[in-house]
């Protein structure tokens, strides 16, 4: 009995590699558009060579605009046309397409090989639940920015900072001394919330956020964050702002910071080619710029080797075939993203690409993702839609005065309930 | 179907009545007509209003983040439903929301500046250029352009204006010699108000048309009489052109108060709703926290309070207003 089951299993598998080998799997990917040319050329290039040593399987990319692609993504998914691998900002928007199943768990597919070349962190972010679902490609991380000849010019010097109180000394020095200290796009609450979340990390750490959010310890009803609530304001109460700051968007805002408007600021890698294309004079070389991480909070448990940012890559729909799981580890790969690390064109997740990045900006990022013990995803993004939501509001409304620390920490925590 | 023979009456001759319009109706060409150019428009309305309204007030009750085709389908791969049942607890989230209260006092404040500043300038704009000649054509063109501009431009120039970095604030500050800049949309008191200032600037072109077409409709004779009569310009707008204007003057309060109830995309380029939420209409408010947000309940949820408001406006309106013009 047992010896028949085996001969029909091995003839079953038989049959099955044998379909495999004959039969052409195409596998299907969806990206959003690739602005830059040298990036697209990578996706490319990775395709064709993919299929080239693939005989039995077919790679098509489709490109897709931003805004087209979010809008016409939540159908796709539920039709028969869903690509196989397709572009994911991870965040709350990826939690709710794993939640809801459009997405294949790939967790028994990681090998420890897969594991090894790829950043953990980044794999982090693409998981939901303690299941994976797609491979990281590019890394954000957000510092402070600060502009070394208004620096000087101010006589402060913000490589000494280390901690908070030392970063709102130099601010309130350079206020004193006539310049603005720090530029922010305070109609984009986002802007606002980066000091929000990382005075929470430095507070609390990221564990401490994620203690939070699972609705441990008082969830966000608690001192820790009243006192992420009080810091932020000891900031707002210098008014280290430029005027008018609650009316500005991020483009507009870091124009003003690329035109030399500010000592500070807090901003993440993208702003270098940003600012250069927002302002109206071309913009702050990389010899005028430097970069700091984000300080630590006395007695906070967070660690100033924490990061906070984004993390993008691609992720597996719930129908597509292993080829597509496959392809995936090569295209989110060391090969690929080493190119684009020499390149300059993203920073890479990879371990061992993000040291050939030789850009010196992007380079000390590059090093600050590297030495990360920890990195946190935007918060507005990290706790979903809505709570991050609220986590930008309660930023904006703390800078106008609306609310104090306490109501901020009540107000996140009745959103939380309410998911 | 026609009224008579679907109310049932129990008499022969209202019988015959009906049978008889019914046959002369058909025999008309009304009949065709009727079957010809109903049934697209039925459908076209069904699908694009009728639908998404029964859509929205389905969707009100649930917790749903607008994956999947509707909250109450129940999804293979989760084993669950697509969305969770609520109950009222979208509504009460919504009565509870100080961003709620603000948005609905905003888009009353709308509603009050369209009555009490826009339409009375409206009208005294019309009075001032209905009569025919070259000039008053050229007038009447530059105060209809703002209403021509697409709502997101008007809201992206007018961003640009009350810009106090590089905009027409700095440039007045500038010139005045002032040690700061303006900046309204930055200011929690101003923000909204700026926002009022452009939907004024923006449709009271519109109204002042319709306040020109329906003054060129009054007969000369009506005025050239008072005139005679010895009434003076004032009393001749009080007693004549006023009176008769009404039916045009109730039908742009309707418009008015309704478009109040959906101004959306002014809102947005400016401020966006804020700072911190003290500039969100209700729709404004509705996208933002609704669909933003992947509360497709929720935003239903919004969306059904709005379409109760504008109805119980339109039929009393219609009802007691309008009625009696018509009578």
């Amino acid at each position: 009995m047992n010896t028949m089951k085996q001969i029909a299993g091995a003839m079953m598998l038989a049959g099955l590699v044998a379909g495999t080998a004959d039969a052409e799997t195409t596998v299907k990917v969806l990206s959003i558009n690739r602005d830059s040319p040298e990036w697209k050329q990578i996706y490319t290039d990775a395709i064709t060579e993919y299929n080239a040593a693939n005989p039995g399987v077919t790679v098509e990319i489709e490109y897709m605009e931003d805004e087209a692609f979010k809008q016409k993504l939540p159908t796709l998914l539920q039709s028969d046309a869903a690509p196989d691998l397709f572009f994911s900002w991870s965040g709350g928007v990826f939690y709710e397409q794993a939640r809801q199943g459009f997405l294949r768990p790939i967790t028994g597919m990681i090998g420890d090989d897969w594991r090894a070349e790829a950043s953990a962190g980044g794999l982090a972010a693409l998981s939901y639940e303690g299941e994976n679902y797609g491979a990281p490609e590019a890394a954000q991380n957000v510092a402070i920015w600060y502009n070394k000849e208004l620096a000087a010019k101010a006589g402060v010097d913000p490589t000494a900072i280390k901690t908070w109180d030392d970063f709102l000394e130099q601010v309130k020095a350079v206020k004193d001394a006539g310049i603005t200290p720090i530029i922010v796009g305070g109609q984009d609450k986002w802007t606002l919330h980066f000091y929000y979340s990382m005075l929470a990390m430095r507070i609390m750490g990221g564990e401490g956020i994620l203690t939070s959010s699972l609705g441990e310890n008082g969830g966000f009803d608690n001192e820790d964050w009243v006192r992420v609530g009080q810091e932020y304001l000891r900031l707002i109460e210098l008014e280290p702002f430029q005027e008018g700051y609650l009316g500005v968007k991020y483009d507009q805002a870091t124009g003003l910071w690329g035109d030399g408007g500010a000592v500070f600021h807090l901003m993440g890698d993208w702003d270098l080619g940003a600012q250069r294309a927002a302002s109206s004079s071309g913009g702050l070389s990389n010899e005028q710029l430097g970069i700091i991480p984000f300080p630590a909070v006395e007695g906070g448990r967070g660690a100033v080797t924490e990061t906070f940012g984004g993390a993008s890559g691609f992720v597996v729909t719930k129908n597509a075939p292993d080829e597509a799981v496959d392809f995936l580890r090569y295209f989110m790969g060391p090969v690929p993203q080493e190119n684009a690390a020499r390149g300059g064109v993203y920073i890479p997740t990879i371990p061992t690409a993000a040291p050939l990045v030789e850009d010196s900006i992007l380079k000390q990022f590059a090093a600050l993702g590297g030495k990360s013990t920890f990195h946190q995803l935007f918060l507005d993004q990290a706790l979903g839609a809505d709570l991050g939501g609220a986590v930008n509001d309660v930023s904006a409304q703390l800078a106008t005065g609306d609310i104090t620390p306490e109501e901020a920490a009540a107000i996140l925590e009745e959103t939380r309930q309410f998911q | 179907m026609t009224a008579a023979s679907a109310t049932h009456h129990p008499s022969a001759s209202d019988e015959r009545y009906g049978a008889a319009a019914f046959r002369r109706f058909r025999q008309s060409g009304k009949l065709t007509l009727l079957l010809t150019f109903l049934p697209p428009a039925l459908l076209i309305f069904t699908i694009f209003v009728m639908l998404p309204m029964l859509n929205a007030s389905f969707f009100s009750p649930y917790k749903w983040s607008g994956y999947g085709p509707a909250p109450w389908i129940f999804n293979a791969d989760t084993g669950q439903t697509f969305g969770d049942w609520v109950g009222l607890r979208n509504f009460q989230q919504l009565a509870g929301h100080s961003a709620f209260a603000t948005a609905a006092s905003n888009t009353f404040k709308i509603i009050l500046v369209s009555l009490f500043i826009q339409l009375p300038l409206a009208l005294v704009l019309a009075l001032m250029i209905y009569e025919k000649s070259y000039a008053n054509t050229i007038f009447r063109l530059i105060f209809f352009v703002p209403y021509i501009l697409a709502e997101v431009a008007t809201g992206l120039i007018w961003s640009f204006v009350f810009d106090g970095n590089y905009g027409l604030s700095r440039t007045a500050t500038d010139v005045l010699g002032l040690e700061e800049a303006f900046f309204p949309l930055a200011d929690k008191d101003w923000a909204f108000n700026a926002i009022l200032a452009v939907i004024v600037w923006k449709y009271f072109g519109f109204h002042m048309m319709i306040y020109i077409a329906g003054l060129q409709n009054i007969s000369r004779d009506l005025i050239d009489a008072a005139r005679i009569d010895g009434a003076t310009p004032l009393e001749i707008v009080r007693y004549i052109k006023l009176p008769l204007l009404w039916p045009a003057i109730t039908i742009s309060i309707f418009y008015s108060v309704l478009g109040a109830l959906q101004v959306f995309d002014i809102v947005m380029p400016m401020t966006a709703g804020g700072p911190s939420n003290s500039s969100h209409t209700l729709v404004s408010y509705l996208y933002n926290f609704g669909f933003i947000r992947l509360r497709v309940g929720f935003g239903s949820a919004v969306g059904v309070v709005l379409f109760i408001i504008g109805i119980v406006f339109a039929f009393t309106y219609r009802g007691t207003v309008q009625r009696r013009i018509a009578a």
